[in-house]
């Protein structure tokens, strides 16, 4: 999957908007929105909220997750914990990357929100770097990590597969491949479970 | 004997030289490997009547040459899985000049395609017009929405003299160079994709 | 039924032949492995053959020597290991030498240098050396293993210049993962990009097109002024 097909799954998520005019319910294929009464919050997908925020017809309510106080709370979690944390969102890169390029003034501290979401992303990367190479290192065919949202899964997926596709295709004979010529017909499968439960006590 | 499928090794490595794009058709070297191939499988021949002549003859003088037989057999399959690669090699260059530039050829693409490649190419482009047609009721044009979209109309500057153009609603807008349109994605999408348009981004 | 060639010797390879035959390909096309096949092996002649004297370039002989020793491109030394003309030697890339460098850190090792297709050689000696396979195999595993964090932490850190010095160490195959790796490193940063995010793109392959015609005209406007 490329990033920016990540992104387009991201701008589904529903988010709150104040819209500065009225309109009456808005029938779309995702579901029924508004009805919209200028002053009164209301929910919406993002990428219509974007839409709306960009010809100024709307302020947009940063989730409840996007304030600095709430993401060094992350921060300080994913820094304690040697697996993975549960982020409050699923996508929380993307909605962060698109609500500061396009609504920059509704986010109080923008700046620093930025830092945080940047030093947290650099954070699990890093955690998720050190664990694809114990997994490789050790001779295991299943891993089940909890906890990995879209867009890091999406980093590394293409070389982790490839990588254990070869360490396999080492550990075999060529002679027993010799009864199907063609090696690419033998599939190998990785399941990496990402996971809404909580982890393990 | 002695280049061991030199000539042939030489061919595969243009290919792996220049993976996206077409050099002229190496007519000479296909000559030389050809006439390689043919040598040795006279050579095969004669030492084949040879066997076969002792053989009648009943004789135990014959010549102990099935192992040379089987060398050159299996040089002229080394030989042929070159000659085979080179060739696929470029047909696959080919192939990305249909997703990459449209179904049509212009002069100087054609410029190192044989008249069998073209042909290729024509037969390819209708094959995969006949399978996009395919697609669901009215059809799927494979080559549209290569991303995701962000708004429905994009700001254009045209890179090269296209001519007129007509969009969906029957309007008709000059492609001349260096100026800007406001035009519906879905319909520029492939004229920016081909280097006609350029995607100007505010 | 009287056959003129050596009938005991034909005999005897028809019956083992059917326990040699290597595998000839994995990928037909593929022109990587084309030319990971003409890579030469060292082996060792294990009986005369008669006609094959040309192979020896030190020798005049119209017929191979038995224990003459040669090196040959490997898809030659298969076929004439199924024919029980030759044994293959185990190069030094793949020694017990290269077992106790690789145990002890593979990362730093220029398998460019020792040898460029270090993974897929090593995979064809495998058949023909099977005495040897269990421990080339582990030997393999060994490397990659211990090369694979650098792999990735080099094609996380995509900075397209620098492409040809960080994997001026790799082997053809790791060189093709570094590539995947950083292929979507370069989507990540295009996507930071506000300039970039949104854009669409001409073709890479169009783009390559124009810039090769624009070099061709400009050499020949300067050839003909």
């Amino acid at each position: 999957m490329e990033t920016q097909e990540v992104e387009f799954i991201a701008e589904n998520t529903l988010i709150e908007i104040v819209p500065k005019f009225n309109h009456a319910v808005i029938h779309l294929i995702t579901g029924d929105f508004g009805p919209f009464i200028a002053g009164m919050p209301v929910s919406v997908p993002l990428w219509a909220a974007l839409n709306f925020r960009q010809r100024q017809k709307c302020r947009i309510l940063p989730p409840a997750w996007m304030t600095v106080e709430e993401l060094e709370k992350i921060k300080q979690e994913e820094k304690d914990s040697q697996v993975f944390t549960r982020i409050p969102s699923e996508h929380y890169r993307e909605i962060t990357q698109l609500l500061l390029e396009n609504a920059t003034p509704d986010i109080p501290r923008a700046d620093e929100v930025h830092t945080l979401v940047k030093d947290i992303w650099d954070m699990r990367l890093a955690k998720l770097r050190s664990s694809t190479d114990v997994f490789i290192k050790s001779d295991e065919v299943h891993a089940q990590v909890d906890h990995l949202t879209m867009m890091e899964l999406n980093t590394v997926r293409p070389l982790l597969l490839t990588s254990l596709r070869f360490v396999s295709r080492l550990k075999k004979n060529p002679e027993e491949q010799n009864s199907t010529i063609n090696d690419s017909s033998t599939s190998f499968s990785v399941s990496m479970q990402v996971s809404d439960s909580e982890p393990m006590q | 004997m002695t280049s061991l499928a030199d000539q042939g090794l030489s061919l595969v490595k243009e290919i792996l030289r220049c993976p996206d794009y077409l050099q002229p058709m190496r007519e000479d070297a296909l000559r030389n490997i050809f006439e390689e191939m043919r040598a040795l499988n006279e050579a095969n021949q004669k030492d084949v009547r040879l066997i076969s002549a002792a053989d009648s003859e009943r004789s135990d003088g014959a010549p102990d040459v099935h192992v040379v037989l089987y060398v050159r057999h299996q040089l002229l399959l080394r030989l042929r899985r070159c000659i085979m690669a080179y060739l696929d090699g470029r047909l696959k260059v080919i192939r990305e000049f249909r997703w990459a530039f449209g179904p049509v050829l212009t002069k100087d693409l054609k410029a190192n395609m044989t008249d069998g490649e073209q042909k290729w190419f024509i037969d390819y482009s209708a094959s995969l017009g006949r399978y996009m047609s395919s697609i669901g009721e009215t059809g799927v044009d494979l080559l549209q929405h290569s991303k995701p979209p962000k708004s429905l109309y994009v700001e254009v500057r045209v890179l090269e003299d296209y001519g007129d153009f007509e969009t969906e609603d029957g309007q008709v807008v000059v492609l001349a160079k260096n100026s800007t349109h406001f035009l519906e994605r879905s319909q520029c999408e492939k004229l920016i994709r081909q280097g006609v348009l350029e995607h100007v981004v505010t | 039924m009287h056959r003129s060639l050596n009938q005991s010797s034909l005999e005897e390879s028809r019956i083992r032949r059917s326990a040699r035959t290597v595998c000839e390909f994995e990928e037909y096309f593929s022109c990587d492995e084309i030319l990971m096949l003409s890579e030469r092996t060292p082996v060792v002649v294990s009986k005369e053959v008669s006609r094959l004297g040309f192979l020896d370039p030190s020798s005049d002989e119209e017929n191979l020597k038995k224990n003459t020793k040669l090196e040959l491109p490997l898809w030659l030394a298969k076929h004439l290991y199924n024919m029980y003309c030759v044994d293959i030697q185990l190069p030094e890339a793949f020694s017990s030498y290269s077992v106790n460098v690789m145990r002890a850190d593979s990362s730093i090792v220029d398998l460019k240098r020792l040898q460029p297709n270090y993974y897929q050689v090593g995979r064809q000696l495998m058949a023909l050396l099977p005495a040897e396979a269990q421990q080339i195999s582990d030997l393999l595993v060994t490397t990659y293993k211990g090369r694979f964090r650098k792999i990735f932490d080099c094609a996380q850190n995509a900075d397209i210049k620098e492409t040809d010095k960080v994997t001026s160490s790799f082997d053809n195959e790791e060189r093709a993962m570094f590539f995947e790796g950083q292929k979507v490193q370069l989507d990540l940063q295009r996507w930071r990009d506000r300039s970039q995010r949104n854009k669409i793109n001409t073709a890479d392959l169009v783009v390559n097109h124009r810039k090769r015609k624009r070099e061709a005209l400009r050499e020949t406007n300067s050839s003909t002024a």
